[in-house]
Parts: C-alpha cells; sequence; structure tokens
C-alpha cells in the first residue's frame, strides 16, 4: 500500500510538472488529467471513496472537459515560447521554492496536530461514509451548501452574459 | 428572523433576475428601482435589529452590533452602487461608450454579492467564512468584465480572475493548515486548541497574504491599478468600498476572534504592512495621470491607515478601525459619484481633462473637492477625526514611529489631493467647456455622500453610537478569555 | 498506514507547481490550468488533515472547495472567450493595454 501511494505519488507530481512545461495547452490538459487520476487513487488509499469519485467526475468529468472545450473553439496553436523570464519572475520563483523548502521542513519536523475527532475509518465503514456526509452536509453545514447554490447561479448568470456571443 | 436582511436582499435579486425575462425594454427602469428598495429594505431591518444578539445553525450564523456595523457599510455600498450605475445602464449618459448593457443581471449579481458579504461577516466557522467570501468575490470578477465589447475591461477582468484565484487558494491552504492544527473550522473552538508553532504562523502569513490580496495590500496589491481602471467605474467604485470593507471583515473575524489572545505577537506584521502599503500607495499616486488608475492608488494607502486599527488589543481599536471605514466609504464615493458624472457627460477620465470644472460646474468642483480634502485628512472632515482615533491607537500601541510615519505620509496625499483641486479651480478653462447637466439620482449620491462625508466629523455622536453599541458584542471579551 | 506527512508534503509540492505554473506560463489557459492543480493540492491536504484528525468537516470543506473551483473555472473561460473573440490572443504578455 505504501509502494503504490509513492508510486502515483511520483506520477502526480511528474504529470504536474507535465501541465508545467508542455508547448501544447492540450498535453497541458491531458497531465493534469492524469494528475487528477493519481489524486484520485491517493484518496482511496487514505479510506475516502466518495471523495475518490467525486474527484474524477468532477474535476476530470466536467472542469477538465470544460477547458478542453474552450481550446478546441478557440483553436489555439501550441505557444512558440514556453516562459519569458525576466527579474521579477526569477525573485518569485526564488521566494516559491524557499516557501516550500520552508513548508516540507516543517511538515518532516512533525505537525501537533489538533484533537481527534469521531469518525475512525471503522466507524466510517460501519456508517457508511456517505452516510455521514449526507448527514453533515444537509445538518450541520446546510447554511454553506445554500450559500454555495448561490454561487454557482452567479457563475452560470456571468458566463451567460459575458461568454456570449454578440446577438447583431 | 435573523437572516431577514440577507433572505430580503437575496429575494431581490431572485424577484429582478425573474422580472428581466418578462419585462418589456422600456419598463426595465423598475428593476434598478426594485434593487434599491430590496436594499433599502434590508438596511431598515438591519437598523432595527440594533441591540439583538442571536444565533442560528448552532452557531454557524451570529448576529451582534459589530457585524451589523459591517452590515449597513456593504448595504449602503450596494444602494451606492445601484444610483451610481443608473444612468449608465439606462442609456441616458451623454457619452454613448460609458453605457452598460444587462441591466437585471447586473443588479442580480450586485445583490447576489451583498448577501455574500453579509453572510461574511456573520459566520462562525471557516466553511461558511471560505464560501461567503468566494461568494462575494466571484460576482465582482463578473461585474468588472462586464463590458465585453471593450477590450481593457476584458483584461482588467482576466488579471482580476487570476489573481483572485491565485489568492484564494493561498488563503485556502493557510485555512487547511488551520484546520489541521486546531482540528475544527469553528471559530471559537480554533482559539481555545491553537498552540502556537511556526506551522500556525505558516498558515497565518497565507491567510494574510490571501486577503491582503482584497485590501490591496502591498506587495499584494498589483492588481488593483489596472482592475480599477479596466473596469466599469460604478462598479470600481463598488471595488473601492464594498470589497475592501469585506476583506475589513474577515480579517477581524481572523485576529479578533481566532487569534485574538496572542495579539502582541500580530502587531508588528500589520505594522509592518501598514507602512509599506501607505508609503508606496502614496508615492506611486503622485505620478499617475488617469484619475481612475489614481483613485486605486489612493485606495491602496486609505487601506494602510485602515489596517492600523488592528495594532493593539484595546477596545478602542474595532470602533476606530469603523468609524474610519464609514468615514472613508463616504468620502471615496463622493469622489467616484463627481468621476462618474463627469465620464458620464464627457466620456474623459486624465486628471487634466478636470480643468477649470469650478467655472462649469461650481457646486460639483466643490463636493469634489471636500471630498479629496476628506481623503487627505484635513480637519474637520470626517477624515481627519477617522485618522486621528486611528493613529491614537496606534501611539497606545507603542508604534510612535509609525504614527510619524503616517503623519508624513498624510501631508504628502495632501499634495497628490490638491492636484486635482488646482486642475479645477486654478488652471484655466477647456475651450469646448460648457455648463455640464447632472442627472438627478447623480446629484442626489453626490449630496447625500457629501453631507456624510462632512457631517462624521463634526457630530462626535456618531463615533460614541458605534463605541457604545460595539461594546456590547462579546468580540472582547473573546480577546481576553483567551489572551496568555 | 501512510504518513501524514508525506501526503501533505505531495501536496505541497502540487502546490508549488501550480504556483510555478501561474507565474511562468504565458497562456491564459494553462494559468487557469495551474489554480486548478493548487485546488487540488488544497484538497489534497484537507483529506490528510481529515484523515489524521479522524475528523469529517475537512471532507465537507472538499465538497465546497470543488464547487468554487468550477465556479471561478466557469467565470474565467468565459472571460478567456470574449477576450479572444476581442484581440484574437491568449498570450498574456500580449495584454498590454493595461500594464501587467
Amino acid at each position: 500500500m505504501l509502494f503504490t501511494f509513492y508510486l502515483f505519488a511520483v506520477i502526480a507530481v511528474a504529470s504536474s510538472l507535465g501541465v508545467l512545461i508542455c508547448r501544447n495547452p492540450i498535453y497541458s490538459a491531458m497531465s493534469l488529467v492524469c494528475t487528477f487520476f493519481c489524486l484520485g487513487v491517493i484518496y482511496i488509499l487514505l479510506n475516502e471513496e466518495f471523495v475518490a469519485v467525486i474527484q474524477i467526475l468532477v474535476y476530470a468529468g466536467a472542469i477538465l472537459v470544460l477547458f478542453l472545450f474552450v481550446i478546441m473553439l478557440l483553436n489555439i496553436t501550441p505557444d512558440g515560447e514556453l516562459f519569458r523570464l525576466n527579474i521579477p519572475k526569477v525573485i518569485g520563483i526564488g521566494i516559491t521554492i524557499g516557501f516550500l523548502a520552508q513548508i516540507i521542513g516543517l511538515f518532516l519536523s512533525g505537525l501537533q496536530y489538533g484533537p481527534k475527532d469521531i469518525y475512525t475509518v471503522e466507524k466510517l465503514t460501519e456508517e457508511g461514509s456517505i452516510a455521514v456526509i449526507g448527514r453533515l452536509l444537509y445538518g450541520e453545514y446546510v447554511l454553506p451548501f445554500e450559500v454555495v447554490s448561490l454561487l454557482l447561479l452567479v457563475a452560470v448568470i456571468g458566463a451567460v452574459i459575458i461568454g456570449k456571443r454578440r446577438l447583431d | 428572523m435573523l437572516m431577514l436582511p440577507e433572505l430580503i436582499v437575496i429575494a431581490a435579486g431572485f424577484i429582478i433576475l425573474l422580472l428581466d425575462l418578462f419585462l418589456a425594454e422600456e419598463k426595465k427602469n423598475i428593476l434598478g428601482t426594485l434593487a434599491f428598495a430590496g436594499l433599502l429594505i434590508a438596511l431598515g431591518r438591519t437598523l432595527f435589529s440594533f441591540g439583538q444578539q442571536g444565533e442560528l445553525f448552532g452557531g454557524r450564523f451570529v448576529v451582534d452590533s459589530v457585524a451589523i456595523w459591517f452590515k449597513i457599510i456593504f448595504l449602503l455600498a450596494g444602494m451606492t452602487t445601484v444610483a451610481l450605475s443608473w444612468d449608465r445602464l439606462t442609456g441616458k449618459t451623454t457619452d454613448i461608450a460609458s453605457r452598460m448593457k444587462h441591466r437585471g443581471e447586473f443588479y442580480t449579481i450586485l445583490l447576489f454579492s451583498t448577501a455574500g458579504m453579509m453572510y461574511l461577516i456573520s459566520s462562525r466557522d471557516l466553511v461558511t467564512l471560505y464560501i461567503s467570501l468566494e461568494l462575494s468575490t466571484i460576482p465582482l470578477f463578473v461585474l468588472v468584465a462586464w463590458d465585453r465589447d471593450n477590450p481593457l475591461c476584458g483584461e482588467a477582468g482576466l488579471k482580476y480572475v487570476i489573481l483572485g484565484a491565485l489568492s484564494s487558494a493561498v488563503l485556502l491552504y493557510g485555512l487547511g493548515i488551520l484546520y489541521g492544527l486546531s482540528g475544527s473550522t469553528d471559530l471559537a473552538t480554533i482559539s481555545q486548541k491553537i498552540t502556537h508553532s511556526p506551522a500556525l504562523w505558516l498558515s497565518v502569513a497565507m491567510i494574510t497574504a490571501g486577503i491582503g490580496f482584497k485590501l490591496t495590500l502591498v506587495p499584494f496589491h498589483m492588481w488593483a491599478a489596472d482592475v480599477y481602471q479596466g473596469a466599469p467605474t460604478p462598479v470600481t467604485a463598488h471595488l473601492s468600498v464594498a470589497s475592501k470593507a469585506a476583506g475589513m471583515a474577515f480579517i477581524f473575524l481572523l485576529f479578533y476572534r481566532v487569534l485574538g489572545g496572542a495579539f502582541q505577537e500580530w502587531n508588528i506584521l500589520f505594522a509592518v504592512l501598514a507602512t509599506i502599503t501607505m508609503t508606496l500607495g502614496n508615492l506611486v499616486a503622485i505620478i499617475q495621470q488617469n484619475i481612475k488608475r489614481f483613485m486605486a492608488f489612493s485606495a491602496i494607502s486609505q487601506a494602510g491607515y485602515l489596517i492600523m486599527g488592528f495594532l493593539g488589543p484595546f477596545p478602542e481599536g474595532l470602533p476606530s478601525m469603523l468609524f474610519y471605514l464609514y468615514a472613508y466609504i463616504f468620502t471615496n464615493l463622493v469622489v467616484f459619484a463627481v468621476i462618474i458624472f463627469y465620464a458620464n457627460e464627457t466620456g474623459r477620465e486624465n486628471i487634466d481633462d478636470y480643468r477649470g470644472l469650478s467655472r462649469t460646474n461650481p457646486i460639483i468642483a466643490g463636493a469634489m473637492m471636500l471630498g479629496l480634502f476628506s481623503l487627505a485628512g484635513i480637519p474637520p472632515l470626517s477624515g481627519f477625526v477617522g485618522k486621528f482615533f486611528l493613529f491614537s491607537v496606534a501611539s497606545k500601541a507603542g508604534f510612535h514611529w509609525l504614527v510619524g510615519v503616517a503623519a508624513i505620509n498624510s501631508t504628502i496625499s495632501l499634495y497628490y489631493y490638491l492636484r486635482i483641486v488646482r486642475q479645477m479651480y486654478i488652471e484655466p478653462t477647456m475651450e469646448d467647456a460648457t455648463t455640464l447637466q447632472i442627472s438627478p439620482m447623480l446629484a442626489g449620491t453626490i449630496a447625500i455622500t457629501t453631507l456624510g462625508a462632512v457631517f462624521f466629523g463634526i457630530i462626535p455622536f456618531f463615533y460614541e453610537t458605534i463605541n457604545q453599541t460595539v461594546a456590547a458584542s462579546d468580540w472582547w471579551s473573546v480577546i481576553t478569555a483567551t489572551a496568555r | 498506514m501512510i504518513p501524514t506527512q508525506h501526503v501533505l508534503i505531495l501536496s505541497a509540492v502540487l502546490f508549488t507547481t501550480g504556483v510555478l505554473g501561474v507565474m511562468l506560463r504565458r497562456n491564459v489557459i494553462v494559468i487557469f490550468m495551474s489554480i486548478e492543480l493548487m485546488l487540488n493540492a488544497v484538497n489534497l491536504s484537507f483529506v490528510a488533515f481529515a484523515r489524521a484528525l479522524d475528523s469529517m468537516t475537512g471532507i465537507i470543506f472538499i465538497f465546497f472547495i470543488i464547487v468554487v473551483a468550477a465556479a471561478e473555472a466557469v467565470v474565467g473561460l468565459s472571460i478567456i472567450l470574449s477576450i479572444y473573440r476581442n484581440q484574437k490572443t491568449l498570450n498574456v504578455d500580449e495584454f498590454n493595454w493595461l500594464k501587467w
């Protein structure tokens, strides 16, 4: 199990680097799909099967398809030049890499996690994680659940207004 | 009943969206009236609920006096934006290029964004906090890119959406670490459970970076000038007040309710951010030519003053910050109302174009001058009084050098605000200048906001009211209870 | 059992790749893909924390993040569409009506 995790972790990192360095946006999108699948596998290894399913369905199945539609619609050609470095960008890269080293050092030195909750893997298999998620989503978290529906409505209206072709 | 103001705003949004489908084009003026009325009723209900405290959804939605003060700001900003965009959406402007289309959807999205901000200040757990922050931001992405035929507008929208999504991802990573360290998303539980560790610092740094973007704190300000310039001007006005107030609400919830007990440790972070924000904003504002870009840098430096209210763990900190926020929104909206009036009639947006305005439209030029003087902090206008309270908070917290820097910055800002006053009053009138007709909507907005900007400073009653009502909330006892 | 730290490190590496993508790439669509990558990295860290804490709140958070990611992608891509109609380019360095 540990080996599977490391294998898919390496593939995920490699394909995420693929997003970064592919000249053709379609190849970038495909590498991103690969990353999403690897993350899905890792979620299954972490006993979160429902999240894995949603990950594949929504990210790979919906959001990435949207990206691919736009790429096809706009008939995009591969980028001639991948990056153009200038001094601010180099400084930005330096800060980002430094930050990453900092975060990794922190995580390796051991985090002090908060107190444990009641939802152990055994309890979740007994009750069914989907049942627990559903109860929480429509019980404790019903307010953000309703608010997020407004957010989707706004996104739909906005996409129609901005993306629509001119009528005349 | 506690949630009634939010529900009224959302209901008004849905009614407008539906009516927009059935109304004929010439009858659509009623949509603007509806949007304004919805916000006004919600404002009345909010004012009426002063003194009430309570919670819904098991403490996930709390109304207290602090929340009410913030909600009034959001509602006022929404109402003013409806008034400011009226002429552009109804096509009554002389300058054809500044007209805007799709008014039904415009009002709906504006109202939903306002509702998101109102949920933001009332929420007490990270999930609701994050979702309502996004509900207040994503509609603004749409509003900034509203005029799709204008390349500048699309470009501003693109920059805003890229940097906005980037900053929200950084913020989210910080929230994730906070969740891992405390095991909870409830703000009160987090404040009890967190222990001080480097990981907490990391999470706070990422959250500050993410929210600094909304507040236009330097070094997260780089989007502001472009977005302010490219967006339709009523949207720019909305961004400069409502979005900033939402950022202040978020940072208040995080730093007072979650990290309140360890306040001394965050002090220096805010002092440094305030210093570089106001200094850089002021210095860059001097060289701007476009008035919307100019106002962007002015807004950046004002954000630097605003976060001075977070310096000390004092009971005066929050009332001073709220008072300055009120003074700032009224004053800023005076200036934006005049900018919109001038752009509607002539289509001009450069500082040089304002020359001789005092001779063609003396009253409007006078209002603009009052607004600019209040932004610069000249007594007895409200901007001065607000700055006075903030500076006293900073000096009480022991940051005397910061008060000195802020005073120097106020002087610099006086110089560049006077640049516009000089164009209006001293420079010769433009050749083709005639007296411009002002629409009743804009005239009313300018009148009301100017009165607000002047009288908040003169009448001490207002600050006293904020001070007393805010004391009824539990925010201060939260800090003292968790203080170490 | 998979060590939580290693999952967190994986999420940090993916997040950094996303940040670098936003900073370096010049194609707007790839920039948006990098933002999706960052949000996925955040999701991974939420799952790791939720497992380490035996808590479901992190899992609930993920569903909301997915919705927000979708909404951001929709709005961003529609802005890209309208810009492409006006300007026929998707290279951020060529958008210089306003200074970047």
